[in-house]
């Protein structure tokens, strides 16, 4: 029998996704991971950002987990661009959010219907221990997340 | 969220289906957020005017607005967009432009105009205290710190939103117990203040150290406002930073205890000579070969900056094979170009223009003096004075 365990936090953006878990204890920048596979039509989102340990890392289909974003303000469209062309991750948990990260996918709703939830306010002590590959189960309208082991 | 009669109709939908959904948009944010209400605008500025193919939707989005014949209730400029005087050099980067005439029609159409990123040297220059909606990073620490307005750093799409309903939400810089300095920047005696080179270091410094905590830097009250311009730019770029406190030459620094409002700092920073010299060495791409590009103007230069440099430039030659970009706005631009000025312009062989310095940077190998141009862009950093001798360096006329 599968066993899940369930993290609370705050809904930023509406919907349920469900992936495997993809987790970095670094910061994340949006714009600097993802624009270039935008431009380059990809297929697949491999981060391009040479600082991050993530780098050449593909994290389509993924739930991405990490502890703050890095904002820059094309963030919020590069974002709403990658769940546009359904090439990013499912889903996005952090420690804490900020609004130019939730922009992106709030505007996916509001102007496309294609929910992307995110989560925040879990703290990163807990969410580290999540393991990569576990399938986590995000609900941004409750503001929660499934663990499924 | 608190919403008044008319913000619920807009919400509802009585005004239409797009209104409703850019409301729906400003409430959810402001919700997740903590804003208790919205305020009134009198000003913004967006940062979705390069029609690059990765902003298909928001492009879309755009256009729909467009199309519903809504137009901005405020002031609103944009960031700067391609220069067709210089197709030839930006052979590389125009293809890349596929949305760029449908997008500055819809812009045009919903009342955008005026394209720099420095829209507070043209006629967007909100009042002390007035709310405002702006997005690119370095104008929103301008406005903040140095014409005392308030604005957070709103993102692109968000910030047409605000532009078109004439709101935004209240939380973050718009409140005053949140403009309160934390860090205490101070100098040693050996910096020279003047220079600079050493300004836009510190702040590359200031950014880093600072996050998102507002800093307040001592030592500074004799710098012009083109220098806070300059170093306020390197801090957005390495920190979240949208608000910095000169003591002494900011509005809402007039002294020490005005900055930190009375109370004590949170911690206080020493900054030497060999801080600023470590923090070129960590930022600056070193190339094994000479520039391509050299870029000047990020953010744009004021028109007493552009005078300054051309002077510098006067009797000189820009090496063949480089081209030695001057960034400035428009306006700018064909002031120099209808003026005296252009001769020794011409003759230097220097390009004036309006383009966004992110665009001056291909084919690498790139040198600036820009500080946020050498932190997106891996350009090789370098003083004003030293881009020149680059540029220049093995001319017969140097």
């Amino acid at each position: 029998m599968k066993m899940s365990k369930i993290l609370k936090g705050r809904g930023l953006s509406d919907g349920i996704a469900e992936g495997e878990a993809l987790i970095t204890s670094q910061p994340f920048s949006i714009s600097a991971a993802f624009t270039f596979p935008l431009i380059q039509f990809s297929k697949k989102l491999k981060v391009a950002d040479r600082t991050h340990e993530l780098y050449r890392k593909d994290v389509r289909d993924k739930v991405l987990i990490f502890p703050y974003p890095i904002g820059t303000t094309t963030l919020g469209f590069v974002l709403l661009e990658t769940i546009h062309r359904g090439i990013g991750p499912r889903a996005i948990v952090c420690e804490r959010g900020e609004p130019l990260m939730s922009s992106g996918a709030v505007a996916a709703d509001i102007f496309f219907d294609i929910q992307f939830p995110i989560v925040d306010q879990i703290s990163f002590e807990n969410l580290k221990k999540i393991k990569n590959g576990t399938l986590v189960r995000v609900n941004g309208t409750t503001g929660s997340i499934e663990i499924i082991e | 969220m608190y919403l008044t009669r008319e913000e619920e109709e807009i919400l509802n939908g009585t005004k239409g289906e797009m209104p409703s959904k850019l409301m729906k948009l400003l409430v959810k944010l402001g919700d997740s957020f903590g804003a208790e209400q919205l305020v009134n605008i009198t000003s913004a500025h967006t940062v979705l005017n390069f029609g690059l193919n990765f902003v298909n939707a928001a492009a879309k989005v755009l256009h729909e607005i467009a199309e519903a014949e809504l137009q901005v209730k405020v002031r609103t400029t944009a960031d700067p967009i391609i220069d067709m005087d210089y197709s030839e050099e930006l052979s590389m980067v125009y293809p890349m432009f596929t949305l760029h005439e449908q997008m500055m029609a819809d812009l045009t159409k919903i009342g955008v105009h005026g394209f720099t990123c420095t829209p507070y040297l043209i006629d967007n220059k909100p009042n002390f205290g007035d709310y405002c909606a702006w997005s690119e990073s370095s104008a929103v620490i301008y406005l903040n710190s140095v014409l005392g307005a308030r604005s957070n750093r709103e993102g692109g799409l968000v910030d047409i939103a605000c532009a078109i309903l004439g709101k935004t939400s209240y939380h973050g810089l718009l409140r005053t117990e949140n403009r309160k300095g934390k860090i205490l920047f101070r100098l040693s005696a050996d910096i020279d203040k003047t220079n600079l080179f050493n300004l836009t270091s510190i702040g590359l410094l200031i950014g880093e150290i600072a996050g998102a905590k507002v800093p307040v830097i001592e030592g500074l009250e004799t710098i012009s406002y083109d220098y806070v311009k300059n170093l306020g730019a390197a801090s957005a770029s390495t920190g979240a930073v949208a608000l910095i406190h000169v003591i002494g030459k900011t509005p809402e620094a007039k002294n020490y205890e005005e900055a930190f409002q009375n109370d004590k700092p949170e911690e206080i920073v020493d900054i030497t000579l060999d801080n600023i010299k470590d923090i070129r060495e960590k930022y600056s791409t070193e190339w094994n070969k000479g520039p391509n590009n050299i870029s000047i103007g990020c953010p744009q230069l004021s028109k007493q900056e552009v005078l300054e440099l051309i002077e510098k430039l006067k009797g000189k030659r820009i090496s063949e094979g480089i081209n030695f970009w001057i960034c400035t706005n428009n306006e700018v631009k064909n002031l120099i170009l209808n003026s005296e000025y252009k001769k020794i312009l011409i003759n230097s062989g220097a390009h004036l223009t309006s383009l966004c310095p992110l665009l001056t940077a291909l084919p690498r190998p790139l040198t600036t003096n820009s500080a946020k141009t050498c932190f997106y862009s891996n350009a090789t950093y370098r003083s004003i004075e030293d881009c020149i001798k680059i540029a220049t360096e093995g001319d017969e006329n140097e």
